[in-house]
């Protein structure tokens, strides 16, 4: 569980500056595995569903492990430009300027499977899951890459950089989920998994009003804003008086950091060949004790004029210096605490609905939807799925989502007696092209089923 | 043929996809790429008042602000003189004796004397101060120690009495006692403390300087003889007098005083210029305590320029400033005398062209009508102390006012990453003056670098001034300096900036009069925008 704690924080840390760089802009939100319902992990998407099987098994470690990145602002191409004499690529940082919103996300989620089972009885379908999970969310604004790339005595000059709602989101915590299923009729499924969490390590952004204007003139710098942001089980990536060789991992199981959660499904069909589903996932929040560091900077409007020359031409540069850092030190004062404080989840949910062409070919629609600190993203997608054999299913679909048109996913599932086999991505290109993609994602799995699997 | 058809749409499309993406972008093609961040900065700011630009180097420049109107001007004082009591009177030690024979002691010679007899007799001292005729003396120390000696064979009983030395109106006395005891001579002594002895040097008003002793003898007999040599000898001795205070005369004494100056700051780094002012002033403030008047007779009175070693005199002035004496002991008087454009041929020409320095030469006589009523009076805090002030309102006209001064500079960032510097200063002036400046970078050896301006530049633009030479509206001047290439690279070999401007008031060269207020200021802020290059 450590090691897969430190994979993850490193996971995100990596791909945060690849993306920073361009070099890839990915995203995962599972909508594929949405549509290809016959593998066990599907009722993680939706509770309702349930695998053919009666009893499934996870393989520890080769279970569903999923991953997935987005970068909203811009692909590599964006940022990449050919040069007119040759085909040599520049760094265009303004193209990839041209390219962004206002507000940008850089987003990364891991999903590791530690160990799973389900089995039916009856017309119930039970499950248990233990799964180590890294949500993370980057918010960053077209100005602070500005600021970064041109700095700012170009396109900022005379404007106020706003890097309002800036910040980061990260929710690492392992999750114990009890799911249990129950076909109502012959129509009617539904399904729900409680979660206990117990939280790892969090970065929580409250707010970020922070401001940078400069004046077109005298390049005077004006600073504004405030921010608050919760953390916990970082200090030790910073503090040197944390304790050595401790990690968050440690609170991988002692739900010292205390969360619960709850997933709903549903599934109705409304005849032979429509139905429609939907779920609700990750209603819920953890409550954040362990190893607390919350950081309040306070309401700034602080102007710098540069160095004051009648105090410069009476004191000595030391002091002059000395004196700028005291007033910086107190503009930029914040209060730190370690009080206790509850995140929410990233809550998902799901809309589907789907007609069944013929017997092996079943098309469908899906509206994903996220609500994340009071944001709401959606996504549309359109898929398609056939079974070729009953050991072989296959799906491949279209989606929208993070500003980014043409997201083609694809997915496959094999069984091979017992053993079933899948791999799924919301987006074939981030494999084949990276540099045009904005979203990347990857799951795949290793399950044993027993008893009728078809 | 439906699943065929799905089949085939979407392979279509995924090859579709797939072949598109994989036109795209290699990433090996990448070429070296730069880094050109632009960053824009304050760098220094500041508001300056009249007190910031004028009197900024010490707290004896001193901005004088005329409540009234608010006009303002420069005033550089010195202390032309100052000397204190003990140098005007002293009252030196003094030595005497009385020797007394058996015919002063009123005693006649005799075999065998078993009786008593009293005598009197008296000794005057004539005390030297100097110049000084003393009519009454305060001390506040000093000793007088007798010394008496008597071969008489008799006890003898010496009573020594100043009637005109007195503390609290008593008469100051002592006695020496002289108790035979069969062998001569016999000796006594007795010392008299000057803390607190008024002292009458006048004889009762009949002459100076003089103090009486009234000695008064008794003679009581033995039974042994008096031979008729025997004498009473008393030896006086008057040792550190120092007076709280005193009366008298105190005469006519000169003081020759050394040439002196005082540093007129506005033009201290000044090389070159032309500055005239309506209504220059020396003024010369004397605190007199002594009680006598003073005449300072000013022989020599100049500017002169240290750089050119040019000196300016002064001509047409009045040469005498009578002091007053003060009222009373413990006050003092103040007189002043000033020199004008009106009570002067050239005081204005004298401050025009950037002099440096006004010196002075004068001598100074006591009493300069001698020995006539009141009596002069001194005590021991006394003093004369003769301030200087030149005086410059600022009202007037100056053009060429070269100014320059040199300031240590170091730079040793790493200048290849920088691709552009400019430098912007803004300033918001609202003194009627403009300067034209330029910043030369020197070397170790001040050795010339490069020019920042290619010419001077006028960075400072003057304000504008209505019918009465009062500014009326504040003038911005935006001057951008940009250094070049070549320039960014020399500045690590800069060790020293020059910066040099000449001034010139609005219009100055036409001779308008522009005037300075307390209210003027001037806002000034200095930016950086620089532009970064850095290769990957």
């Amino acid at each position: 569980m450590k090691i897969k704690y430190i994979n993850n924080i490193q996971l995100l840390f990596l791909t945060a500056l690849l993306s920073c760089i361009g070099n890839m802009s990915t995203a995962q939100r599972n909508y594929t595995m949405y549509g290809l319902d016959n593998i066990p992990q599907a009722h993680v998407l939706n509770p309702a569903y349930k695998p053919n099987a009666k009893v499934f098994v996870s393989i520890p470690v080769l279970s569903n492990n999923s991953f997935g990145a987005s970068n909203s602002g811009f692909s590599l191409n964006d940022l990449l430009t050919e040069r007119p004499q040759d085909d040599s690529l520049n760094i265009n940082p303004s193209n990839a300027i041209g390219k962004m919103s206002d507000r940008n996300f850089l987003t990364l989620e891991t999903y590791n499977e530690v160990f799973a089972f389900g089995f039916r009885v009856k017309k119930n379908y039970f499950s248990f899951g233990v799964t180590n999970r890294l949500n993370s969310n980057f918010v960053y604004t077209k100005d602070l890459f500005t600021l970064i790339t041109e700095g700012n005595g170009k396109s900022l000059l005379g404007k106020r950089a706003s890097l309002d709602e800036t910040g980061i989101n990260l929710n690492s915590y392992l999750e114990y989920a009890v799911g249990f299923n129950r076909e109502i009729n012959d129509k009617l499924s539904v399904g729900g998994r409680v979660k206990f969490l117990s939280g790892m390590a969090n970065v929580d952004t409250r707010e970020t009003k922070l401001g940078l204007h400069t004046d077109a003139t005298t390049f005077n710098l004006t600073f504004d804003g405030s921010a608050t942001i919760n953390t916990s089980g970082i200090n030790s990536m910073y503090d040197s008086l944390a304790p050595e060789g401790y990690t968050p991992a440690e609170n991988a199981a002692s739900f010292k950091n205390f969360g619960i959660a709850l997933d709903l499904g549903a599934q109705y069909k409304i005849n032979d060949k429509i139905s429609v589903s939907a779920s609700l996932l990750d209603l819920g929040y953890i409550t954040w004790k362990e190893d607390n560091s919350n950081f309040v900077l306070n309401e700034i409007d602080y102007r710098y004029e540069g160095i004051d020359l009648k105090e410069f031409l009476t004191d000595s540069t030391e002091a002059v210096f000395e004196n700028l850092e005291d007033t910086l030190r107190k503009v930029f004062s914040g209060n730190e605490n370690n009080d206790e404080y509850k995140s929410s989840l990233a809550t998902r949910f799901y809309l589907n609905g789907s007609y069944q062409l013929t017997n092996k070919i079943q098309v469908a629609a899906t509206l994903y939807n996220e609500i994340l600190e009071s944001r709401y993203r959606a996504a549309a997608i359109v898929s398609g799925s056939i079974q070729l054999k009953n050991w072989l299913t296959a799906t491949l679909n279209y989606s929208q989502y993070a500003r980014s048109f043409g997201n083609i996913g694809a997915g496959v599932s094999l069984r091979g007696g017992p053993v079933q086999f899948f791999v799924v991505t919301d987006n074939v290109l981030g494999f084949f092209a990276p540099t045009q993609s904005k979203n990347f994602h990857a799951s795949f799995g290793i399950n044993l089923m027993f008893g009728k699997p078809d | 043929m439906k699943r065929f058809t799905f089949i085939s749409t979407v392979s279509f499309l995924t090859l579709l996809v797939l072949s598109t993406a994989c036109k795209k972008n290699n990433l090996d093609k990448i070429a070296s790429g730069a880094w050109n961040p632009n960053l824009a900065v304050p760098l220094a700011h500041s508001n300056f008042n009249v007190y910031d630009i004028f009197a900024r180097d010490d707290s004896t420049d001193l901005v004088v602000i005329d409540e009234n109107s608010g006009a303002i001007a420069l005033a550089y004082e010195g202390e032309i003189l100052s000397f204190n009591a003990e140098s005007i009177l002293s009252i030196q030690d003094l030595n005497g004796s009385t020797d007394l024979s058996i015919a002063d002691l009123n005693a006649p010679p005799i075999p065998t004397f078993n009786g008593s007899v009293t005598a009197n007799n008296t000794q005057n001292f004539d005390f030297d101060a100097g110049m000084a005729e003393i009519h009454e003396v305060n001390f506040k120390s000093g000793v007088l120690m007798i010394n008496a000696s008597t071969d008489l064979r008799h006890s003898v009983i010496c009573e020594i009495t100043f009637p005109d030395l007195q503390i609290n109106g008593v008469p100051v006395s002592t006695t020496l006692n002289f108790n035979y005891n069969g062998t001569v001579p016999q000796t006594a002594t007795a010392t008299i403390d000057f803390n607190g002895v008024e002292g009458d040097f006048t004889m009762g008003n009949t002459t100076v300087n003089e103090l009486e002793a009234e000695i008064s003898t008794t003679i009581n007999g033995s039974g042994e003889a008096i031979n008729g040599n025997e004498e009473l000898n008393i030896a006086y001795a008057f040792e550190d007098l120092k007076f709280e205070n005193a009366t008298g005369y105190f005469g006519q004494f000169n003081l020759g005083i050394p040439g002196d100056s005082v540093l007129l700051k506005l033009y201290q780094n000044a090389s070159n210029g032309y500055f005239e002012l309506v209504n220059p002033k020396i003024k010369f403030d004397a605190f007199n305590s002594f009680g006598f008047p003073i005449r300072i007779d000013l022989s020599n009175l100049k500017t002169v320029d240290i750089n050119t070693g040019d000196e300016y005199p002064l001509t047409g002035f009045p040469s005498t400033f009578d002091i007053t004496a003060a009222p009373a002991i413990g006050q003092e008087a103040l007189s002043t005398f000033e020199l004008t454009t009106s009570n002067t041929n050239n005081l204005s020409n004298l401050v025009s062209s950037v002099p440096k320095y006004f010196v002075y030469s004068s001598n100074v006589q006591s009493n300069p009508n001698g020995n006539v009523p009141p009596l002069n009076f001194v005590s021991d805090t006394s003093q004369l102390k003769i301030n200087t002030e030149v005086l410059l309102p600022l009202e007037g006209s100056a053009y060429g006012f070269a100014l320059q001064d040199t300031f240590d500079f170091n730079f040793n960032e790493d200048v290849e990453a920088l691709e552009s510097v400019m430098f912007r200063l803004n300033i918001n002036n609202g003194f009627p003056i403009k300067l034209t400046s330029n910043v030369v970078f020197l070397d170790e050896n001040y050795t010339p670098l490069f020019n920042l301006f290619n010419t001077p530049q006028d960075v400072i633009s003057p304000a504008l001034t209505d019918n009465n030479g009062h500014v009326n509206e504040n003038v911005t001047k935006i001057t951008d300096a940009y250094l070049s290439e070549t320039q960014i690279l020399q500045l690590s070999s800069a060790k020293y900036i020059l910066v040099g401007g000449v001034a010139e008031t609005l219009n100055g060269q036409s001779g308008e009069v522009v005037k300075l207020f307390d209210s003027y200021n001037l806002d000034l802020k200095l930016g950086l925008q620089v532009e970064g290059n850095v290769q990957f």
